[in-house]
């Protein structure tokens, strides 16, 4: 499969969030876009997944340009947005149906990406007293239901304490062993040194970006 | 709608189901605490009606001794089983309140040159009578009977005076132009107070299109309540700042799709609640409990007309109620954003205090307000209807709010 990601342009009036943002990835890969509060790596993925309409730009999967037919992309591309996206007064199955139908939902937990996710253990507790970690593997259950071989998170960890972290890594490797490959949005220290390949998102320009293990350079370079 | 935006709807379904227990019994509670503090008010408005039948407000030009005569003599000459008594106030403001109050059932106003008008035999200047519209038809009737009671009292003992002063000067032997002068003078007290036969001119104050004080307040807590209501029922929307709209709209739930569902959602689970107050309240009424809430809630506010009534208003007051938490948010700024204006806006729609009692700018406001709409369909209903002004005003403001809760979002969609 190949991810290729050309000349992204978005602009909010005058301000230019992105500027002609190109990149490619290869199957099992983990890419990171890098970048300090407000420098755009969540607009890039809300445009990626088409919930943003871009100025313009292509984002290609082996040749074909999704974002010129948004309503195909959820085959293609799972998308975990910051935050706990889920109905807190319903059940985790209740929100796992408004994703899946019945059938779907039977099949994948019993050997397909919710199995993985141990959804079963929590399927009938309601939401609101699930921990985080049960949440976030929960929002990352709604996020994959189409199938995808990408998946865009943005600040996956953001908020979770340290098993709920180690639960996301794990289904990331797991997600990642299967061919498929994964964006994640962050300024996570642990979260960079878990990808492949890293991106700096500064003023609306993306460049590669190889962390040496040197948070204060990194620091003062987001 | 898409299937998504369906399935979308079957979730709302579900969440309103866990939530509506809830809420409704957060609408009972309030209910039951307005109806109890208005059924005690009732009981001592009932008490105090029985000591005095009618009291009776008097200012303008009362500096007449040909007024406090004619006072005196309705007081005194009195008999026809109403107790009437005259208060007399310095400003109209005062006797608006007093009969806001209840203090007094009228006030009659004397404007300047009535004296004059009267003593000269014209009938160009007449009395206001300014009552409630719960005692419009009464206070006419009664004020009319004492007054005409009092008029012909004198003019019978006036004409008795004339005839005996007429047998007085006959068998005197007095005759000539005496006869002529006396007849004149009867003549002209007769027709003198037979053409002033309309002199007496109502105008109703308070509340018009409703029968009274108990349902104007009926139809302004629905509104109240149903203003306040999203305060209490946030949960209702997508939480802001947790990405659910994006993700929603990743799902294939787009801004209007969102936006429609919800409003449903909202809107249904308001009216139930809703339904379930009005149909506690006509419990109430049929299992006659107690005398005092029949007149809280009178026959018409049970009618299919006020049902309809009650349709439109939670659809106005809802969408924008909707609108406004979508663009000011679920933070405490926000919340405090929206109450302020849902009092605000119920103020200007005459909820707190008869919008007769207002300046006549509030009138004007209130029928392009979400809350003064809801009013006046609900005080209108099963009498004229709510005005065509009334009407263009629901819709325009209906996809007003729809439009602005449209805008909210997507702002909110590119800033999350």
């Amino acid at each position: 499969m190949k991810i290729e990601i050309e000349s992204v342009k978005k602009s909010y009036g005058k301000r230019e969030i992105l500027k002609d943002i190109s990149l490619f990835a290869n199957e099992g890969e983990c890419i990171g876009i890098i970048g300090a509060n407000g420098s755009g790596k969540s607009t890039l993925f809300a445009g990626l997944a088409g919930i943003l309409k871009l100025d313009s730009g292509r984002f290609t999967v082996d040749g074909r340009d999704l974002l010129s037919d948004i309503p195909s992309i959820r085959k293609y591309v799972g998308y975990v947005p910051q935050g706990i996206p889920l109905f807190d007064e319903l059940s985790a199955k209740d929100n796992l149906l408004f994703w899946y139908s019945k059938e779907e939902l039977e099949k994948s937990l019993e050997g397909g990406m919710l199995s993985s996710l141990k959804i079963n253990e929590f399927i009938d507790m309601r939401v609101s007293r699930l921990s985080g970690g049960m949440k976030k593997r929960l929002s990352l259950g709604c996020a994959v239901s189409g199938g995808p071989g990408i998946l865009f998170m943005d600040e996956p960890t953001a908020s979770l304490d340290l098993p709920g972290k180690a639960e996301v890594y794990k289904y990331m490797d797991d997600f990642r062993k299967g061919g498929r490959t994964v964006f994640i949005a962050t300024h996570d220290e642990t979260e960079i040194r878990l990808c492949d390949r890293c991106f700096l998102l500064k003023d609306g320009k993306l460049a590669p970006y190889s962390y040496a293990g040197d948070l204060e350079k990194l620091v003062k370079e987001l | 709608m898409n299937n998504r935006s369906l399935s979308y709807l079957r979730l709302q379904y579900k969440r309103a189901k866990k939530l509506l227990p809830g809420i409704l019994a957060l609408f009972l509670a309030f209910f039951a605490v307005i109806t109890v503090v208005a059924v005690v008010l009732y009981s001592k408005r009932d008490e105090k009606d029985s000591k005095v039948r009618y009291r009776i407000g008097i200012m303008g030009e009362t500096d007449s001794s040909f007024v406090e005569f004619g006072i005196k003599a309705v007081e005194n000459l009195d008999d026809i089983g109403t107790a009437l008594e005259f208060i007399q106030f310095a400003d109209e403001k005062e006797a608006a309140r007093a009969i806001d109050d209840n203090e007094i059932s009228v006030y009659i106003f004397i404007p300047d040159g009535f004296i004059d008008s009267v003593e000269c035999g014209r009938n160009d200047i007449k009395l206001i009578c300014v009552a409630h519209e719960r005692n419009r038809d009464s206070i006419q009737a009664v004020v009319i009977r004492e007054l005409l009671y009092s008029a012909s009292t004198f003019l019978t003992a006036s004409q008795c005076s004339i005839f005996s002063l007429q047998e007085v000067m006959e068998k005197s032997g007095i005759t000539g132009s005496f006869w002529e002068i006396t007849d004149d003078i009867n003549l002209r007290l007769l027709l003198d107070i037979v053409s002033r036969s309309e002199f007496l001119k109502v105008k109703n104050i308070g509340i018009s299109g409703a029968e009274g004080i108990e349902e104007y307040y009926f139809c302004a807590v629905i509104v109240i309540m149903l203003s306040l209501f999203s305060l209490a029922a946030n949960t209702f929307f997508v939480k802001k700042g947790e990405g659910l709209e994006r993700q929603l709209k990743f799902g294939g739930v787009g801004t209007f799709g969102q936006v429609l569902t919800e409003y449903f959602s909202y809107f249904c689970v308001s009216f139930l609640c809703l339904l379930a107050v009005w149909m506690t309240a006509l419990a109430i009424v049929k299992s006659g409990i107690n005398k005092p809430l029949l007149g809280i809630f009178p026959d018409r506010l049970f009618s299919a007309d006020f049902f309809w009534a009650l349709v439109g208003a939670v659809m106005i007051i809802s969408a924008f109620q909707f609108a406004l938490y979508e663009i000011c948010g679920a933070g405490i700024g926000g919340m405090m954003i929206q109450f302020v204006l849902a009092v605000f806006t119920c103020f200007i729609s005459g909820t707190f205090y008869p919008i007769s009692f207002l300046p006549d700018i509030f009138d004007t406001l209130g029928t392009f307000l979400p809350a003064g709409i809801g009013m006046r369909f609900l005080l209108y209903s099963g009498t004229e209807g709510p005005s065509g002004l009334t009407v263009a005003a629901f819709f325009g403001i209906l996809l007003l709010c729809f439009g602005a809760s449209l805008y909210g979002r997507n702002k909110h969609m590119e800033r999350a």
